[in-house]
């Protein structure tokens, strides 16, 4: 019985638990990298403000969001979903903002020997598997409006191994799950065991561009950071490789 | 305390066995005699309430406990039976003082009921002990203990001495007859055990297959006509009282209050007082004098009458003291026992038990 | 990484389950305890749909749980206490077969002598039945602790995957496979791994050490 007396204490102990004053964010995944330094900076400047970043797909956290998962901030990779939040009334007025762009890159593992220098060395049968997210995902969507461009999507229809997001699909590449993968300029950088196969001209790039948006729940510390990472921010994200918004 | 009439009816069906009893007495301890299987406990449990689905109508010691017909049935935490189960069901959980104290429940107050019981049963050294370190003998002192302490109105004891071995029953019975005589309480004894059962009750409830086939004294009963089908299961026995006189041989002399003499082994304090069993079976019938035997035990005897069970006699005696000799058929006719014939009973001093 | 640390993971993963565990305790030591003793109609229903939550799919129990709690109106959805609930539910099941197992190992006669001593049903329960199923009870709990330490479907669902506020180390492995962070998932599978085998060694040296 001695054992069962302790039980309320313990109860009181775990509801305890001190709140600093917390930003819940929703962040595209492939802002993972440069969102260390970006935090890490805020928090310096804002002290007493703790940022807690939910990373995943911008399309899966614009469905959270409007699930109602208590988010502040939204950074998305795309502005599908953010005009899909706004268009149901759930982000505040005038807090939609673009701050920052990207680019495509064709990565490949590190080991392979397949041939693989231009666009229509993706289309040779020994490529039998070609990374990237599904169609809702927004590097999905681009890479594939990319593909169409070049005319080639039909031709690799059955050879796309769907991924969950960006940051997923280079990991593809890097554990040799597939034999190439387009990504963001911005990930091919962190690669370790995936290398750029080759770029993509500017003039074939789709238009990639970041948007950033505040939800109802937005308080001071959340406009805070929306504003942080438009101004201060800008240049984290450019030594990261992001390019400035289109 | 005074004990008023006690009146039971109990009707029960299990699986394949039915429990039909209608019984009443007025005596203070009775016990409730007969073989294994004969419905005995389910009765008790039937008593103390525990068999929600029995016809029952309970008036023990002159308190009503149950009546369906005056829709009384009293809560079993509140019939105040102190009860003590077969297997002593002490709660491991608990020390020996733990195990005394929850049968505060109910008394509460001073525990002057528990500090008695202690004292009654000996109990003051073990309280402290894990109820896994007791003896068996102590076990069932502690459970009778537990019962004594919640301040029961009556015992019910299923039992009690059936778990012990031999040696061990002759140290328990007097705690048993202790309880009985210095507390007072009306009790009701379960035993299949003729020495216990002439031992500690005034009147006796011989139960068969879930009915009542004999209510009488118990040292009458239990040799009566419709006892005697149970014999086998239950084995005769003849209980003497005495009082120690000498040592002798390596044993000792008793001497009955109507002077027959034995000699018993083991050693005994003159003036000691002892119960003696003695089995049926084991008393030897002899006709005229008889030689030099090893028997301690040879006493003179009238055959008071035969009584014919299957292929054996019972031979009652009148040896001073009433015994009964078990023989078979062919060895009453040789011998041309009859009623008022002289004979003489041989007992070796090994057949002769203390029973207390 | 920006992430929580791991210790806050695991440590809200701790909280989860306890808290989990402890609110479930009560209800599931009656509900075990009528189980095992009571014959009731409608008993077998009872048993099937306490068993529910352990044979659906965990999103299932997870989804069902959020429409009741939007239904209800309770701001719990992608709070830590949504994780609570939704380990509630899901171990619901285990704790309760736990207590009624531990209770049907206790021999009814000792009740039934506390009854002749004179204890109420409600005293003889917390004074006997209680103390001498204890060994069960808790053994169950800790099982149920450590099913809820590793819940995922019904959590994510429920939940959401906050960092920080509803990320337990479930949650965060996959969010990190998802994102093909497979270093930073493997350090939490360590970390639920070591922290599952403490509570399995617990419960198993509880065991031992009620039996000797």
């Amino acid at each position: 019985m001695r054992t069962l007396g302790i039980l309320p204490l313990a109860w009181l102990a775990l509801l305890q638990g001190a709140r600093a004053e917390e930003v819940v964010a929703s962040v595209a995944a492939s802002l993972r990298a440069p969102s260390t330094e970006i935090v890490r900076r805020f928090e310096a400047e804002h002290p007493g403000a703790k940022l807690l970043l939910a990373f995943g797909a911008s399309n899966e956290l614009a469905s959270q969001i409007e699930a109602g998962a208590p988010v502040e901030v939204f950074l998305a990779a795309d502005e599908e979903s953010v005009a899909r939040l706004a268009s149901k009334g759930l982000l505040l007025e005038g807090s939609v903002v673009p701050f920052a762009g990207n680019r495509l890159v064709v990565v490949r593992p590190d080991t392979a020997e397949l041939r693989l220098a231009e666009p229509r060395d993706l289309v040779q049968p020994a490529l039998r598997r070609l990374a990237l997210p599904g169609e809702g995902v927004p590097l999905g969507h681009y890479a594939r409006e990319w593909l169409a461009r070049r005319g080639i999507l039909a031709d690799l229809a059955d050879r796309i191994v769907v991924t969950a997001n960006a940051p997923a699909t280079l990991a593809a590449v890097e554990l040799g799950q597939a034999d190439a993968a387009i990504v963001y300029a911005t990930d091919a950088r962190v690669a370790k065991r995936a290398r750029v196969a080759f770029d993509i001209p500017d003039a074939e790039q789709p238009r990639i561009r970041y948007v950033g948006a505040l939800t109802h729940r937005a308080g001071p510390g959340a406009r805070a950071f929306l504003d942080f990472v438009r101004g201060p921010g800008a240049a984290i994200l450019e030594a990261a490789g992001f390019r400035a918004a289109p | 305390m005074s004990a008023g009439a006690t009146r039971i009816r109990a009707r029960l069906r299990r699986s394949g066995f039915t429990l039909d009893v209608d019984v009443g007495w007025s005596e203070r301890v009775a016990v409730l005699f007969g073989p294994s299987g004969a419905g005995k406990t389910l009765f008790l449990e039937t008593v103390l309430g525990l068999h929600r689905d029995a016809e029952a109508h309970v008036e023990l010691a002159g308190e009503l406990l149950e009546d369906p017909g005056r829709g009384v049935r009293v809560p079993v935490h509140e019939r105040r039976l102190g009860w003590v189960p077969q297997e002593s069901a002490l709660f491991p959980h608990l020390r020996v003082e733990g195990n005394l104290r929850l049968g505060l429940a109910r008394a509460g107050g001073d525990g002057a009921q528990l500090r008695r019981a202690v004292e009654v049963l000996e109990l003051g050294g073990l309280l402290q002990r894990s109820v896994r370190e007791l003896s068996g003998g102590e076990r069932q002192r502690v459970a009778l203990a537990r019962a004594l302490a919640s301040d029961p109105r009556a015992l019910l004891l299923d039992e009690p001495l059936a778990s012990l071995d031999l040696p061990l029953r002759a140290r328990v019975l007097p705690f048993l007859l202790r309880v009985r005589d210095e507390l007072g309480l009306p009790m009701l004894v379960i035993t299949h055990d003729p020495d216990e059962a002439i031992v500690l009750g005034e009147i006796a409830i011989v139960l068969d297959k879930g009915s009542v086939v004999a209510t009488g004294a118990p040292r009458e009963v239990l040799w009566s006509r419709a006892v005697l089908p149970l014999s086998e299961a239950l084995g005769l026995e003849n209980v003497i009282e005495a009082r120690a006189t000498a040592a002798r041989d390596g044993g000792a002399e008793v001497e009955t209050a109507r002077g027959l003499r034995l000699v018993v082994r083991g050693s005994l304090a003159p003036g000691e007082r002892v119960r003696l069993g003695v089995r049926a079976e084991d008393l030897l019938l002899a006709v005229g004098e008889p030689g030099r035997l090893s028997a301690r035990n040879v006493l003179p005897a009238r055959v008071a009458r035969l009584e014919t069970r299957g292929g054996d006699v019972l031979v009652h005696l009148d040896a001073g003291e009433a015994l009964v000799a078990r023989v078979t058929e062919g060895a009453a006719r040789d011998l041309g026992l009859e009623a008022g014939a002289p004979v003489h009973v041989v007992v070796k001093a090994q057949a002769i038990r203390r029973l207390a | 990484m920006s992430e929580t640390p791991l210790l806050a993971i695991t440590a809200l993963t701790l909280r989860v389950a306890a808290v989990a565990t402890l609110l479930l305790l009560p209800v599931a030591v009656l509900l075990g305890f009528a189980l095992a003793r009571r014959s009731f109609r409608g008993k077998a229903l009872v048993q099937a749909l306490v068993a529910l939550p352990m044979v659906l799919p965990p999103v299932a129990v997870g989804l069902a749980i959020l429409l009741a709690v939007s239904a209800l109106d309770w701001p719990i959805a992608f709070t830590w206490w949504g994780a609570v609930a939704a380990a509630v539910a899901v171990c619901f099941p285990l704790l309760v077969r736990g207590c009624e197992q531990a209770f049907a190992e206790v021999d009814p006669r000792y009740e039934q002598v506390a009854r002749s001593l004179g204890l109420g049903p409600a005293r003889s329960f917390l004074r006997v039945s209680l103390p001498l199923a204890r060994r069960g009870v808790l053994y169950g709990a800790l099982l149920a602790f450590t099913r809820a330490l590793g819940e995922f479907g019904a959590t994510a669902i429920v939940a959401g995957i906050i960092p920080g506020r509803t990320e337990t180390l479930a949650l965060g492995i996959y969010s990190r496979v998802q994102l093909g962070d497979y270093r930073a998932a493997l350090a939490l599978c360590i970390a639920s791994f070591a922290l599952a085998l403490v509570a399995m060694l617990a419960a198993e040296g509880w065991l031992r050490r009620g039996r000797a």
